[in-house]
């Protein structure tokens, strides 16, 4: 299919980190693996962006034109970076709202409590 | 045309420099509402479009067509009703600038063009809404909008893996390009918009978040957040790539439809089983994947505002959101306002909703999906009887005049739909509002609250995955890339 191994590994760093949200018991844990989620998806823009040559697109003397790396995947990235920075902060925000409160960070003991003060 | 989306921004950012003043913040806020109101009847009728830079393919890209027409004008109404439905509650600076760069943000989301800016705008929209869910900085909210924050971000960064495929095939991000690409990156767009969209099992964060959200802000999201996957949808099923996408939504939508409504009956809190019948009516809508929808898209946005608005103010009144608390405290007034939401919702003729579903019900295809669909239409009038059963108190308050306002500029836009696309059809509605009446009084003294178990956050998340998988191995079975 895809002839790029790069692809291959950024889907399989995706899928360690989903499983790390879904099996992780402690909320900084489940923050972390998020975090690994969104490095595989912008290691598979730098894939792409750097088609088969590692120089930076500006121009130069006497290097062919295929050899430059392609700098719109480039923009998605950056932008990409900046939103899962600022997800990152919020969702640790909200982690110490949490502990402040329930005085804990373990999932299940946050949720039997979360339906306890619901039904009452 | 730029003009919508800039406006708000800078509204929002010269409120963040008023903090103590509340009257100049009100006035800029209202102000600036009805300032980007008035320039919609110019925007809204004419097909433009604008190339940001110049840049071709490759940059950003604006349009307006008729598809986006009543999605805006949802985002207008509702808002103006928000606003000034808050301005008897004391919220500070930062609350109304947010709520104006979401202004902003959801006009930029509804005009753009290309699926990179796409991208971004949904994400700005998401990230001011996780702030906003936890505005009043309890742990239940900041809890729910945790869940919200985790589930949503995965999701879209499988839209942005898709994009990634649709760019090694293409070459841009135009949308144009999605004509060409191979079912799989079809699958992983379809996927990622899909978390945010309030069907039934790929989001199960939207019950908690949206009931634990202040008033304000539940309004909002149960009325403009939840209908970009909508548009998307809509918008995308005209290529080829995405031929599966009709039929799969058939049955999800009526999927979510029935068992929304199931957990809507059985439960005892007004918001969640405003929440839940959020995920029936989504499931309603994407049925038929057109322009019928989008029209649904925009009564189900004012009817829903009205009814989280009106409850949200009897439950901050009356301390309690269990609703067989209220009966004989409730005023006259906010009475009327319940029934006319309720009516709206549940589709009895003259009122908006009954134009849109009746619609929707007359123009279904097979005869099997009227039948499921009239159930899920009594599923909600027996629901609703909930609320128009309760006995008012007997007088008559007088609310403060800018909540009155809000609701009656809701109340007459449902209104004013609903007698202009009256047609004899639609008397048939009054069936399965009966039905319902009947059932409620049947069923009344056996409902009890079902568990919560897919709301937890692990179970939340995997049912996503799983559904996504199963959407994968339908979307590649029906174009036929694996063999039968």
């Amino acid at each position: 299919m895809i002839g790029s191994p790069v692809v291959y590994f950024s889907i399989a760093g995706m899928l360690a980190g989903v499983l790390g949200m879904i099996f992780a018991r402690n909320i900084i844990k489940k923050i972390l693996a998020f975090g690994i989620v969104e490095t595989s998806i912008n290691l598979i823009y730098v894939g792409v962006s750097s088609r088969s040559g590692i120089i930076p697109p500006i121009i130069r003397d006497g290097v062919s034109l295929t050899a430059y790396a392609d700098p719109i995947p480039q923009a998605v990235i950056i932008t990409g970076i900046i939103i899962s920075f600022a997800l990152l902060c919020l969702a640790l925000v909200f982690a110490v709202i949490i502990q402040n409160h329930y005085h804990t960070m373990d999932v299940n003991t946050i949720e039997t409590s979360y339906e306890r003060e619901e039904s009452c | 045309m730029l003009a919508i989306t800039l406006i708000p921004v800078l509204g929002g950012l010269i409120c963040l420099a008023l903090k103590g003043r509340r009257k100049a913040l009100l006035s800029v806020v209202i102000l600036t509402v009805i300032v980007t109101g008035a320039l919609l009847p110019f925007i809204l009728f004419q097909e433009s479009q604008i190339n940001i830079g110049e840049w071709g393919d490759i940059g950003i890209r604006l349009e307006m067509d008729p598809l986006a027409v009543p999605f805006i004008l949802s985002v207008f109404i509702v808002i103006l009703a928000t606003t000034l439905n808050s301005v008897k509650r004391n919220y500070g600076h930062l609350f109304y600038s947010l709520i104006l760069i979401l202004y902003g943000t959801l006009n930029a989301i509804f005009l753009s063009r290309d699926l990179f800016n796409i991208f971004v705008t949904v994400e700005l929209a998401s990230i001011i809404s996780y702030i906003m869910i936890s505005y009043e900085k309890r742990a239940r909210q900041a809890w729910a909008s945790l869940k919200y924050l985790m589930i949503s971000s995965l999701g879209l960064s499988i839209y942005l893996l898709g994009i990634a495929l649709v760019y090694m095939e293409t070459g841009s991000f135009a949308l144009e390009g999605l004509a060409h690409v191979s079912t799989v990156s079809s699958v992983l767009i379809f996927g990622g918009l899909a978390v945010k969209s309030g069907l039934f099992m790929f989001s199960m964060w939207l019950p908690d978040a949206h009931s634990s959200a202040p008033v304000e802000v539940s309004a909002i999201l149960s009325g403009l957040i939840v209908k970009m996957n909508v548009y998307f949808a809509v918008r995308f099923a005209v290529f080829d790539s995405f031929s599966w996408i009709t039929e799969a939504y058939v049955v999800i939508g009526v999927g979510s439809a029935i068992l929304g409504v199931i957990f809507a009956i059985s439960t005892n809190d007004a918001k969640k089983l405003l929440a839940y019948h959020t995920v029936s009516q989504v499931g309603f809508m994407i049925v038929a994947c057109d322009m019928t929808s989008a029209w649904y898209a925009f009564s189900h946005a004012v009817f829903k505002s009205l009814l989280f608005l009106v409850v949200g103010n009897i439950s901050a009144r009356l301390k309690t959101k269990n609703y067989k608390k209220w009966s004989r405290k409730l005023d006259r007034t906010e009475y009327l306002f319940l029934l006319i939401g309720s009516l709206a919702i549940s589709g009895f003729p003259l009122t908006s909703g009954a134009v849109t579903k009746e619609i929707i019900i007359h123009g279904a295809g097979f005869p099997w999906l009227k039948v499921l669909l009239l159930f899920a239409a009594t599923g909600t009038a027996i629901s609703f009887s909930k609320f128009v059963f309760l006995k008012p108190s007997k007088h008559f308050s007088r609310l403060p005049l800018s909540t009155l306002l809000a609701y009656v500029v809701l109340s007459v836009t449902i209104i004013i739909h609903g007698l202009i696309g009256f047609e004899m059809y639609m008397l048939e509605s009054l069936l399965s509002i009966g039905a319902g009446i009947v059932l409620y009084f049947l069923l009344k003294k056996h409902i009890r609250p079902l568990s919560p178990y897919l709301e937890r956050f692990d179970n939340a998340l995997s049912a996503y995955l799983l559904l996504f998988v199963i959407s994968m191995v339908f979307a590649l079975f029906r174009s036929s890339v694996l063999p039968y």
